[in-house]
């Protein structure tokens, strides 16, 4: 890169070509940094980064610009001259160095990476005019090199294949050049940064390379290679986020596959006998005759239909009852030792007395619903009232706020997210027991279809109305969780 | 001519058995001066927070009584807020929607309130956060929040119990001179409950220095360093001196 060149240029500079890659080539007589007084060492220009980085390396070595003549030679020659003694070194750029290895010509005595880690070298600079009139054009090509980047740090191998193909190189030079762990340029990280352009025109300076300095701000333009930079970063993302989906739908659908599979061949060994235990492929031809039939979604409708209305009346009367003796001492004090005896009564149990006090249809499975539901619902909200932050309320009543709007304003959405908690609890054990309530008194429902399977001795049908209960027990909890997830997150609580 | 005058208050604590029974405040006694800057300092337990809940009327004492422009306290007033340590931001609304909260109970109208929330968000810089509930602030932002919110109802009395004692040491300093700042444009007095020593040199006119079992003001010092304070200088250096003297260190 040859700073000085800009001058009376407007070039604008978008991009680097490749960070390090350059090295200090040497013949195989010299070994040690002092072999190099009274040697010619090439470099391709005078104003160049090869020049700068030679400098500052003899110059930390202790050598002085007049033990070590520096000569301008054109890099595709260095090779040629370094064979045939012209030169006893030089500071060129990669494939070069690696070449020369390659031929046994030279060696590579030092990488400028270890001169100055992650220094800038090549660039690409576009007139600021075909810039500005094409930066669609400017912004793809761009795009494309950052990409080309990205190809070279990830698969060296692939790069080098392609490389082998433009250079007029072996492969093997340039996948050295590129190689993991041991590679002389990186290029993953393009951008270019103005204060690295600063740092390399001080040294210029200091090393009186350069005679005059250039405004670098006006000079490099980061703001293509940034909006690639960022694209890259924002694909890789969306990659990463794919991949967590996938792999959260593919484990579970493993398990199932796992299971029913081996299941399945069990069967078919005849390890389990087919009237006890059917295998799965004829549990889903009975399940898809009783859905073909109607028969199943007009069971599954029965119980959801029993559970959301037993489940809805209790949450009517459950929360208000919760707050108000969640928020009162002495109520509290007087009903929790009822509710908790109440609440361990089987909701089983309460059958016989609800067949006698309703009779035979909808109503006495939407009671023993409620009854179920009711108490988890309760004592969450009593519970969630007693430990509402005693700061809120503080605050709340300093400002004024007392009775009513204190409990609808503060209280009530304090403890928001601890009711969905209590509801989704109630629900999953309501799911549980309107099955077992069916098979009891009822004659509709998924309880009362297993049942009736087992009087036809249809196994089959048994475990797929098992099957069936599992699944709308799943989807319920789900609806309830994501439900749950969604005011925790708005309240801010942690997450389990 | 005294804004607050606390006579003779004592409180008593009853644990299970009798012998349990402990002072937490034993016949305190002084007056706080309308306008002033009231530190009080002490350590844990020295009944400095059951002082201030009394001041504010959380809590009631078991004899004596607190006086305010002279009305006995008997409740909680939006006249005086308190400020407390844990932020006491309702977690379900925005910081826009803390701050309107004391505004809809005392039925502010829709214009004045969006001024009124305007103002005092760019009073404690936090323009920017007005959509961003409490989970998503740091604890120095949560307690600009509080503040903001206790400012609105324009209150008389300031109560701040150890507000900024959940923070780092740098955004304590740094929210130390803003309340100082807030202190002085709005011309409120303000009772600051501490166990830092350097806050309460650096903000009190006045430090109470209260000592545990039972809880007693030992001693009221006058802070006469000039505003602003540095915390490097000899002066407080010395006040520092004598106030670790006053608590039986050094």
């Amino acid at each position: 890169m040859q700073l000085n060149a800009v001058d009376h240029l407007d070039l604008k500079t978008l991009l680097l070509g490749h960070r390090e890659g350059l090295g200090l080539v040497v013949n195989k007589n010299i070994v040690k940094s002092a072999d190099l007084v009274g040697k010619t060492i090439a470099v391709p220009h005078e104003l160049s980064t090869h020049h700068i980085l030679l400098k500052k390396f003899l110059a930390k070595e202790g050598l002085n610009s007049t033990q070590v003549k520096i000569k301008q030679v054109d890099p595709p020659d260095f090779v040629r001259q370094l064979s045939k003694k012209q030169i006893d070194g030089y500071f060129g750029s990669e494939p070069f160095g690696s070449q020369a290895e390659e031929q046994f010509i030279g060696k590579i005595f030092k990488l400028s990476k270890d001169i100055q880690k992650n220094h800038i070298d090549c660039v690409l600079a576009i007139d600021n005019e075909w810039v500005k009139n094409n930066e669609t054009a400017t912004q793809e090509f761009v795009q494309s090199l950052v990409k080309a980047g990205q190809l070279i740090h990830n698969k060296p191998i692939k790069a080098s294949e392609i490389g082998a193909k433009f250079l007029n190189q072996s492969q093997k030079v340039i996948y050295n050049v590129l190689a993991p762990k041991k590679s002389h340029l990186t290029a993953w990280d393009l951008a270019p940064i103005s204060d690295e352009f600063v740092e390399l025109q001080s040294w210029g300076k200091k090393l009186h390379i350069l005679k005059s300095v250039i405004d670098i701000d006006s000079f490099v333009e980061p703001k293509f290679a940034k909006i690639a930079y960022t694209e890259l970063a924002e694909k890789k993302a969306t990659k990463k986020n794919t991949i967590e989906i996938l792999k959260k739908v593919f484990y579970p659908t493993a398990s199932f596959v796992f299971i029913f599979g081996l299941w399945e061949i069990l069967s078919r060994l005849g390890v389990f006998a087919n009237n006890i235990m059917p295998a799965p492929s004829e549990i889903w031809v009975a399940l898809k005759d009783v859905a073909r039939s109607g028969v199943l979604a007009q069971n599954a409708w029965a119980s959801l239909y029993r559970v959301f209305a037993g489940f809805l009346i209790a949450t009517t009367l459950a929360i208000p009852m919760g707050l108000i003796i969640g928020s009162k001492k002495y109520l509290h004090t007087t009903f929790n030792p009822l509710i908790q005896i109440i609440r361990t009564i089987s909701p089983i149990s309460w059958i016989p007395l609800a067949i006698l006090w309703f009779g035979i249809g909808n109503q006495p499975a939407i009671f023993i619903i409620f009854i179920t539901a009711f108490f988890p619902i309760l004592l969450s909200t009593m519970l969630a009232v007693k430990n509402v932050d005693p700061i809120l309320i503080k605050v709340a009543e300093n400002f004024g706020a007392t009775g009513n709007k204190l409990l609808f304003k503060i209280i009530l959405p304090a403890i928001f997210p601890y009711i969905i908690i209590g509801l989704r609890v109630s629900l999953g054990i309501a799911w549980v027991i309107v099955v077992a309530a069916e098979m009891v008194g009822m004659t509709s429902g998924l309880g009362y279809m297993i049942l009736d399977a087992r009087n036809f001795l249809r196994t089959d049908l048994i475990i797929a109305g098992m099957l069936v209960i599992g699944l709308i027990g799943f989807a319920l909890d789900s609806m309830l969780e994501y439900f749950e997830k969604r005011a925790k997150a708005a309240w801010g609580l942690k997450q389990q | 001519m005294s804004l607050i005058q606390i006579q003779n208050v004592n409180k008593l604590y009853t644990g299970a058995i009798k012998q349990d029974e402990n002072y937490a405040l034993d016949m305190v006694n002084f007056d706080i001066k309308p306008g002033e800057f009231f530190c009080v300092l002490g350590p844990s337990g020295c009944g400095k927070t059951t002082l201030l809940n009394i001041m504010a009327g959380f809590e009631k004492p078991t004899n004596g009584k607190i006086i305010i422009n002279g009305s006995e306290v008997t409740g909680p007033s939006p006249k005086n807020i308190v400020v407390f340590q844990e932020y006491g931001l309702f977690p379900w609304k925005t910081v826009e929607k803390n701050i309107e909260f004391p505004l809809n109970l005392n039925k502010t109208n829709e214009e004045t309130k969006s001024k009124i929330i305007k103002e005092i968000l760019e009073l404690v810089n936090l323009s920017d956060f007005a959509n961003k509930t409490p989970a998503e602030l740091s604890g120095g932002m949560k307690q600009r929040v509080a503040l903001a919110r206790a400012l609105v109802v324009q209150p008389e009395i300031l109560f701040m119990d150890e507000p900024f004692a959940a923070l780092d040491e740098m955004t304590r300093i740094k929210l130390e001179r803003e309340l100082l700042k807030i202190w002085k444009g709005r011309k409120i007095t303000v009772v600051f409950v501490t166990h830092n020593i350097d806050s309460a040199i650096t903000l009190g006119d006045r430090i109470a220095v209260m000592t545990p079992c039972p809880g007693k003001i030992k001693n009221i010092l006058d802070v006469n360093l000039k505003r602003p304070r540095d915390i490097t200088s000899n002066e407080f250096e010395n006040l520092k001196k004598e106030i670790l003297v006053e608590f039986d260190i050094q």
